[in-house]
């Protein structure tokens, strides 16, 4: 989850996060370096008493000035493709979990061979001095396996809304009528959260995601417990 | 289903008094491809498929003591990718939008059941996909278009 003062991006808790992080930290060197390079240039431009005002042209200068982007963007465009194509892969899943949206609260529900449950999520309005984190803990949890590809099927029941979690680097509108596939896969345990990300009434910033990653065994049996428990 | 002596005849008839302590790639495989074989030939559907491997999942300690641990590392592995079951990507629908790839294999379902019977097996299999991807609610609906004659889709 984001914290005060927080810069960056999430860390990465899948792989294709953790890929875009790298590719962020790529890609802001050369930015800087560019940044810093044209400002440097046009302060001494503007600053300097030592430039020869009397160049008309130089072929060599303008040969160098686009070889090197060119060569830049070729550096950008082979990492940047490789990752975008990556992300589009397809891949068997183990689980698939249906995302509904409503005004205001998720439903999730999970249809397996062998279990079949469905739940609210409600956002949980605590007091200031609750240990829960305000606006991001709900009541029932998504419990995934770790080590699993899941495939998210994300729709909605009334408006747009839109289902994100950042440190899975995952997010997917939530249409009605449409059934919007992500798929994600993560070796960390533990609890990652979201929110909802497509403006959809009064109660738009008060509907948060919660996933709750367990290894399989623990997964295992709470759908068994869940199926018994029905 | 006998799922002890299942699992002990598939891996007696394919070790051979090989060393088993450490995991084998090709020991494994083939273990893993008798084991296909055998729940084959049982005839299972997919949610009993799946509930034997949850099942054998749940009590690995006790694999843990009859086999030797290269066995057992190989059969957790072939437990726990067979304890959930979901459809394989369906190269028909590639785009990011699956509800037709759900309409379509309820539309199957029910072509199957009518031209097959209720009792028939293999329709199982767009049942188990139907459910997996429509979300409850789309069901709900297409089931009641079809009690009310409403469905657009004539089968």
């Amino acid at each position: 989850m984001s914290t005060w003062g927080q810069l960056n991006l999430q860390e990465g808790m899948s792989t294709i996060m953790e890929l875009m992080n790298y590719f962020h930290d790529y890609m802001m060197t050369f930015i800087v370096l560019i940044l810093s390079f044209v400002t440097y240039m046009f302060a001494f431009v503007i600053i300097s008493p030592r430039l020869d005002k009397y160049t008309v042209d130089s072929h060599i200068l303008e040969t160098v000035w686009t070889v090197i982007p060119m060569l830049i963007l070729l550096f950008m465009a082979f990492p940047s493709l490789y990752l975008l194509y990556l992300m589009e892969d397809v891949s068997n899943p183990s689980l698939m979990v249906k995302v509904v949206g409503h005004q205001w609260y998720w439903e999730y529900q999970y249809s397996n061979s062998w279990f079949n449950y469905s739940f609210d999520s409600y956002m949980v309005y605590e007091k200031s001095d609750s240990p829960l984190y305000h606006a991001l803990d709900v009541d029932n949890r998504l419990v995934l396996p770790t080590n699993a590809n899941i495939l998210f099927l994300i729709t909605s029941a009334d408006v747009l809304h839109s289902w994100a979690i950042p440190t899975l680097g995952i997010k997917a509108d939530a249409v009605p009528g449409r059934l919007n596939y992500l798929s994600t896969m993560t070796p960390y345990s533990g609890v990652y959260y979201g929110q909802c990300s497509e403006i959809c009434g009064s109660n738009h910033s008060f509907m948060p995601i919660v996933l709750e990653f367990v290894p399989m065994s623990n997964y295992l049996d709470y759908v068994s417990n869940l199926s018994v428990s029905e | 289903m006998a799922s002890p002596d299942l699992i002990i005849k598939a891996v007696n008839e394919t070790t051979n008094n090989k060393d088993l302590s450490r995991y084998d790639e090709n020991v494994c495989s083939d273990i893993q491809r008798k084991l296909d074989s055998k729940l084959k030939e049982q005839e299972l559907s997919i949610p009993e498929k799946a509930l034997f491997a949850r099942n054998n999942f749940a009590v690995m300690n006790k694999w843990e003591q009859i086999f030797p641990s290269g066995i057992t590392e190989c059969l957790r592995e072939y437990f726990r990718s067979r304890a959930l079951w979901a459809p394989k990507f369906d190269p028909r629908f590639p785009n990011i939008n699956q509800a037709k790839n759900c309409f379509v294999n309820y539309v199957d379902y029910h072509r199957c059941i009518k031209l097959k019977g209720e009792d028939y097996k293999d329709c199982d299999y767009f049942k188990q996909v139907a459910t997996s991807m429509c979300p409850n609610q789309w069901l709900e609906k297409f089931d009641e278009q079809i009690q009310d004659d409403a469905f657009p889709v004539d089968f």
